[in-house]
């Protein structure tokens, strides 16, 4: 296959995936995805487990409750 | 209701109410032990398979007798083994542990029908050692990124299905509305990747093409291995794990969404900037750089968005193993995209293709950012899969200290050597009007740079040693039982 050829083959493929990308970018505007933006990235959040506000890792053996076991800046 | 028992029938639109699916946090990582764990303890061995051929990749270059008798230890097949095992061994398998795991906490679900992806993970495995053990034989592909023998790849793709439609439908049976902006990164990473890898095996090895389209393809497939696959798992767990440790949203939710467009719009295009100077349409390469320089709108988005959630809590985030590590990953990103930027201007290509700056910037990207994210996420994920906490501080502590320090004075010495290596094959004679340096001599001015590379790398193993250990010592202790410190476990003492 010639240079252009690849080209045509490219540009074919090239607008597939655009329109799907497209169809996808359709779909999350239909379903909502873009309505309420501040309550999506509070989504990661758990009230029970993992609520918002609160610290999940720490070095191991250093208590978050207990202060004087929380490492220092620049330890 | 019971679970449905077919896949048939768990992808059935309507076989599924919400009530029986949805999963507490703890119960979705149970749910992911065994997966997780599989592809952790794989990627682990990968990355100490890729420390060792790096270290000797990287001692040939300064010292070419070191073990030059063997054929199999030759400079140009152990480099090769070095880049296959940190690429699809090591990076692959750590995405698989870290973004499926991701995704499985936002779509709030327990993860099902776990063979399909187990199977998958089994036959990457063994396609990669076969692959690897191909190039070490001498049966590798002259192309860059794509060395594995031809026999292997059928396996690799095969195999990648198999995790790729096991992911598509983890996300099918999700039991949330919202799409969090890190599901929008893993899918597409795992939507793009397969189309990558077929194209560029078609087009490269299966079916060549001839001449230029072939080297076209090629740095397509190489540089969209890092910006379609590596860049947004990374990104995607940068996006849950800042957040989700320091317990803060994301500071702006919608550039977020930007951002994500953005890279799916600009990076592929991005790739040809390797080819600046070949014989390449002009068009072709104009487009390369162009996109290469919009990459800077999603670059500045993650930026803003990673640093301001930080700000303010350096404290906090300075006591989170986990933060450490993806924060170190996340100001790299915005390092290495924006001096990509800068090279693929023509002006700056000139100086920096075919020297060492072009591997202190792969070293910068593949290391200093993705890996580094993905240890901060293998930080936070094991102690929840297994219920036990990591049993040393200090070897996390040194693990970070060594990598961090180690790959940032790797990327510096080769940035300085590679420039200086691209003035001096510039540079031209004024009297004479000829190369103003001996090639040999250029070569022979880099060797201390070769000299403290090596040293650097020392220093990133003594990191993946202290690693290695950690995790070892983790799989093999006791689970936690009423320990007095509330670190990385969701529920202590359970």
């Amino acid at each position: 296959m010639e240079f252009g050829g690849y080209i045509i083959l490219g540009a074919v493929f090239a607008g597939l995936l655009f329109l799907g990308a497209a169809a996808v970018l359709w779909w999350a505007y239909r379903d909502g995805q873009f309505n309420d933006l501040a309550a999506g990235s509070r989504t990661i959040f758990d009230e029970e487990e993992e609520p918002e506000g609160e610290q999940t890792d720490f070095f191991p053996k250093r208590d978050p409750e207990n202060p004087e076991k929380f490492p220092p800046r620049g330890e | 209701m019971s679970f449905p028992s077919t896949l048939t029938e768990a992808m059935s639109p309507t076989a599924e109410p919400k009530s029986d699916l949805w999963a507490k946090l703890s119960e979705v990582d149970r749910s992911m032990k065994v997966l997780g764990v599989f592809f952790v303890v794989c990627a682990l061995l990968w990355l100490m398979a890729g420390t060792v051929f790096a270290l000797v990749a990287s001692i040939k270059m300064h010292n070419v007798d070191f073990l030059g008798d063997s054929e199999a230890w030759t400079w140009g097949r152990v480099r090769s083994a070095h880049l296959n095992a940190m690429i699809y061994g090591w990076a692959f398998n750590v995405s698989f542990a870290v973004a499926p795991w991701i995704m499985a906490r936002l779509c709030r679900t327990r993860v099902r029908f776990t063979n399909i992806f187990l199977f998958g993970g089994i036959f990457w495995n063994i396609g990669v050692t076969i692959g690897i053990y191909g190039i070490l034989a001498g049966h590798k592909v002259g192309v860059e990124w794509l060395e594995f023998p031809a026999y292997v790849t059928p396996v690799l793709a095969l195999a990648f299905a198999f995790i790729g439609v096991w992911v598509i439908l983890l996300f099918r049976w999700r039991q949330t509305g919202h799409v969090y902006v890190s599901q929008w990164y893993f899918l597409a990473a795992f939507f793009w990747l397969p189309w990558l890898y077929a194209m560029a095996q078609i087009m490269i090895v299966h079916e060549p093409a001839r001449g230029v389209v072939q080297a076209l393809t090629n740095w397509w497939f190489a540089h969209n291995v890092l910006g379609l696959w590596l860049t947004p798992i990374a990104v995607g767990a940068a996006y849950y794990l800042i957040p989700k440790v320091l317990g803060r949203p994301i500071y702006s939710y919608y550039l977020s969404v930007i951002g994500f467009w953005a890279l799916a719009l600009f990076y592929n295009w991005a790739g040809v900037h390797h080819l600046i100077g070949g014989p390449v349409p002009a068009w072709v390469i104009s487009a390369g750089t162009v996109a290469s320089v919009m990459m800077v709108i999603p670059v500045i988005v993650v930026a803003i968005n990673h640093h301001m959630t930080v700000v303010g809590l350096h404290r906090e985030g300075w006591a989170s193993p986990t933060i450490r590590f993806v924060v170190f990953g996340a100001i790299n990103y915005t390092a290495v995209s924006l001096l990509g930027s800068a090279m693929a201007l023509r002006s700056v290509n000139e100086i920096t293709h075919f020297t060492h700056f072009t591997v202190s910037h792969s070293h910068h990207g593949v290391y200093s950012f993705f890996t580094m994210i993905m240890f901060g996420g293998i930080y936070y994920m094991l102690p929840r899969l297994l219920n036990r906490e990591w049993p040393s501080a200090m070897l996390i502590s040194l693990h970070w200290w060594t990598t961090a320090v180690g790959v940032t004075l790797m990327v510096i010495v080769l940035a300085i050597g590679g420039f200086i290596q691209g003035m001096q094959l510039n540079a031209i004679d004024p009297e004479t009007e000829t190369a103003a340096f001996e090639f040999l001599d250029v070569m022979r001015g880099t060797i201390p740079y070769m000299v403290m590379r090596s040293m650097t790398g020392v220093l990133i193993t003594i990191g993946h040693v202290a690693f290695f250990i950690n995790i070892v010592w983790m799989l093999f202790r006791r689970p936690a039982e009423g320990s007095d410190s509330r670190p990385t476990l969701l529920t202590p003492g359970s």
